[in-house]
């Protein structure tokens, strides 16, 4: 992961390293601009200084050699070493491939000068009148050719200058569209690196804000965010999608809880409708048993006893889950009452895994399927048939399986059960339909709360034919004590 | 949105790279300017020789230049040629006094005039500046050598030819390049005694040119005038000839008119090819260059040369035109 710090230093670095090279070059290339005209420059100077201190120096050895005044000789002497120096900076500075010959005469011409006078000067103190003033007039003659070879060196440098001059104003031109090149190719630079970085940074900050709006606004469902940084951002961008994913499943779970709840309001209101004063009518049906048993009617007291006990079951609390045990003898009271009914035109028969009684199922989930397999499956058949309740364990489940050889579904009721129980809704209206149930619970509503109390989608199977009856068959986890 | 960005970078990139490119190539063109600038290596040689001519720009003193820069080529020898823009015997002492001052290896120069070149040379000699006098000598002074024509026997074959060339009575005018030059004296003292036998040739008059055309023009119509029987001119240096034939014909009498002159510059060819002038006094120039800088190498290379070197010189007519045959015949041999 490269920081939003490292990358923005890396930048300024790469920024500053960049244009202070820039700067730096364009800065050297004009001071050697600078430098060679300085040069071409100090070269007048130098010719005209020497062509000065040359007068100079006549005068005065003449003043010294008129005068006798040890101060001019001294002068002399100081003049002397200048012009010295000074001549011995003409080969370094002065001397190129143009003037190189009249250079090297006038070295020479100012090497005798300063031999000449030298001499003559020394011959004046050593009163050597003849040897003095030939030396003076050759000096004196050289002093003049000197002056008229600086005239013609300035002269071969003015005429060289306006070559120069040419080809430093060519210089210049360069100078500046160089310049002016390497500026904006840094600039473009600047600009693409400072637009990507930036880009870089605000663009995953655009999109998760964008994105935070949308849900804000409660549209939850969207695409992840594509990382597109190494950077911190990455890790913001991650965990803002993990964060999403987990709303959305959070919100899903509540969603489901709260329909759960309106199930049961449902059934509850159902029930409140249902029971006019279910205590008055409960303490009634007691009321009843124990004067069917003073009067010597036990078969009436049985079969009262049973209905007492089914409507005890179903006034308790439905949001209290019970077990299996409690279903199945509530099952049984609605058989008794059933067989009391109907007689021999119907048997039920059972097999029960004792071991699991005790595991916990929402109330009222059994008995609405045996009452469905009566009413749809055998009631209407005439010749009679069997419901067979039949309990057991496989790999750790527990299957409730309800059978019937009654008149079986048709594929389009079953295909409207199943699509049920894949999860797509029924219309209400149809909900209301399948009416005609002691407990007003219809089996739809027992998968729902099924399907909810267990979160699983997969807790149901039916097999019906036609005629040949139908099979129910419930899948419940089973719980640590049965498994 | 993101197809645009991406163009955008590309266009950017290739805008970048487009002009990094391009200023650094300007930056090398800025660099190759001032390189240029600072080139050229100053030339070794082992001599540094002065060839001081009596007047720069003469096609007679080109000839010698020439010369002496072929042979300094050969020998690695820095070969100034300096003297007077026009003749000018101060400006001609001046010159060698400045070589002197400048401490040339050595000098090559016309002698001109014995009295005054010769305290000069004999200055230079004493600084151990080692002198060569060319064309003309100056055989009073320490002058290492000479090299050129024999200018008296030079003028003594210009009056043979003037012999040979005319008949019956000639009244011939001499325009001389200077009185005070000593091969123009010796040439006019060459001529005069070749025809001092014949009676039939008289010397009409001598003038002075000063080796300008315009001069010579002026003497010859000068002496055509005070002397309208003139039928013959020798010119004794190498533009007068051109200046007399110039006067004569202007005045319209060339066919009557014998004219010899100096040397065999282009325009006194031309003249020849003309008719104007009848003949001309050859010398070698070129050959002068060449000998007195090999000379001036063996001096200084510390071996002895022979004091007096002549050149070929002989008179050339009409029909030995073109020149380049001439030279071609006389070289061939050695």
């Amino acid at each position: 992961m490269i920081r939003i710090r490292t990358k923005l230093i890396l930048y300024f670095i790469i920024l500053v390293v960049l244009v202070n090279a820039v700067a730096f070059y364009l800065y050297s290339s004009s001071e050697q601009i600078m430098r060679e005209y300085d040069r071409s420059f100090q070269r007048f100077l130098l010719l005209n200084e020497i062509s000065q201190q040359t007068n100079t120096l006549v005068e005065k050895m003449n003043a010294y050699i008129v005068e006798k005044d040890p101060a001019y000789l001294h002068e002399f002497n100081a003049t002397n070493k200048k012009l010295r120096a000074n001549k011995k900076r003409l080969d370094s500075e002065v001397e190129d491939k143009s003037n190189y010959v009249d250079l090297t005469n006038y070295e020479n011409m100012l090497e005798s000068f300063l031999d000449d006078s030298y001499i003559a000067v020394s011959a004046f103190q050593n009163n050597d009148i003849n040897q003095y003033s030939s030396y003076f007039n050759e000096a004196t003659d050289t002093s003049s050719y000197i002056l008229e070879t600086t005239m013609s060196l300035i002269n071969q440098e003015l005429t060289s200058y306006q070559h120069f001059y040419n080809q430093l104003s060519k210089r210049n031109y360069y100078y500046r569209l160089t310049a002016v090149l390497f500026l904006s190719a840094v600039f473009i630079l600047c600009t693409i690196l400072a637009i990507r970085i930036s880009g870089g940074i605000t663009n995953p900050i655009k999109r998760l804000s964008l994105a935070a709006k949308e849900i804000s606004a409660g549209h939850l469902s969207g695409e992840d965010i594509k990382v597109t940084s190494k950077d911190e951002l990455k890790l913001l961008t991650e965990t803002f999608n993990q964060m999403r994913k987990n709303i959305i499943e959070l919100v899903n779970e509540i969603k489901d809880k709260s329909e759960l709840d309106k199930l049961l309001k449902e059934l509850e209101l159902k029930n409140l409708q249902n029971q006019i004063n279910p205590h008055f009518l409960f303490n009634t049906l007691n009321n009843i048993a124990k004067m069917a048993y003073l009067e010597g009617a036990p078969e009436t007291t049985r079969l009262i006893e049973s209905v007492s006990s089914l409507l005890r079951y179903n006034l308790e609390n439905i949001d209290k889950p019970s077990t299996l045990k409690d279903e199945i003898n509530v099952v049984k009271d609605y058989f008794y009452i059933q067989q009391t009914r109907f007689g021999d035109r119907i048997s039920f028969y059972t097999y029960i895994d004792e071991s699991c009684m005790q595991v916990p199922i929402p109330r009222l989930t059994l008995q609405p399927i045996i009452e469905n397999a009566f009413i749809h499956g055998v009631e209407s058949k005439e010749e009679g048939g069997s419901i067979t309740l039949s309990i057991f364990k496989k790999a750790e489940q527990i299957f409730i399986e309800v059978v019937d050889d009654g008149l079986g579904m048709g594929p389009e009721t079953k295909t409207r059960l199943l699509n049920y129980v894949n999860g797509e809704d029924l219309h209400k209206n149809e909900q209301h339909k399948r009416s005609g149930h002691s407990t007003g619970i219809g089996v739809i509503n027992v998968i729902k709360r099924l399907q909810l109390f267990y979160q699983e989608k997969d807790v149901v199977e039916i097999e019906s034919e036609l005629g040949r009856g139908t099979t129910f068959r419930l899948k419940i986890k089973g719980d640590r004590s049965c498994v | 949105m993101i197809r645009l960005t991406r163009v955008f970078y590309v266009i950017g990139f290739i805008l970048f790279v487009g002009l990094f490119t391009a200023a650094v190539v300007y930056a090398f063109k800025m660099n190759e300017v001032s390189k240029k600038n600072n080139s050229g290596i100053i030339p070794s040689y082992k001599y540094h020789f002065v060839l001081v001519p009596e007047e720069m720009d003469n096609d007679y003193w080109r000839l010698v230049e020439k010369g002496a820069k072929d042979a300094a080529k050969k020998h690695h020898v820095l070969l100034e040629y300096k003297g007077p823009k026009q003749s000018n015997i101060d400006e001609h002492l001046k010159e060698l006094k400045i070589a002197g001052a400048s401490r040339v290896d050595g000098i090559l120069t016309q002698g001109y005039n014995d009295q005054q070149f010769s305290p000069v040379i004999d200055s230079l000699e004493n600084k151990g500046i080692p002198v060569i006098t060319v064309d003309t000598d100056a055989p009073s002074s320490n002058r290492r050598a000479y090299i050129g024509s024999d200018n008296y026997y030079s003028g003594f074959i210009a009056g043979k030819a003037l012999l040979e060339d005319t008949k019956g009575k000639v009244n011939v005018a001499i325009i001389t390049g200077s009185f005070q030059a000593s091969h123009q004296q010796l040439r006019v003292q060459g001529f005069k005694d070749a025809i001092r036998r014949e009676k039939r040739v008289k010397i009409i008059a001598i003038e002075e040119s000063k080796i300008t055309r315009i001069r010579a023009a002026e003497k010859a119509n000068k002496i055509l005038t005070e002397h309208p029987e003139t039928n013959a001119f020798f010119g004794t240096s190498a533009l007068d000839g051109i200046g007399i034939a110039q006067t004569v014909v202007h005045l319209n009498r060339q066919n009557s008119m014998y004219i010899i002159a100096f040397d065999t510059i282009e325009d006194t060819i031309n003249d020849m090819k003309k008719g104007i002038i009848n003949a001309t006094v050859m010398q070698e120039p070129y050959e002068m260059g060449y000998h007195s800088v090999e000379m001036m190498v063996t001096i200084e290379e510390g071996k002895r040369v022979p004091e007096i070197n002549y050149t070929d010189t002989r008179v050339i007519h009409r029909s030995d035109l073109p020149i380049a045959t001439i030279e071609q015949q006389k070289r061939s041999p050695s």
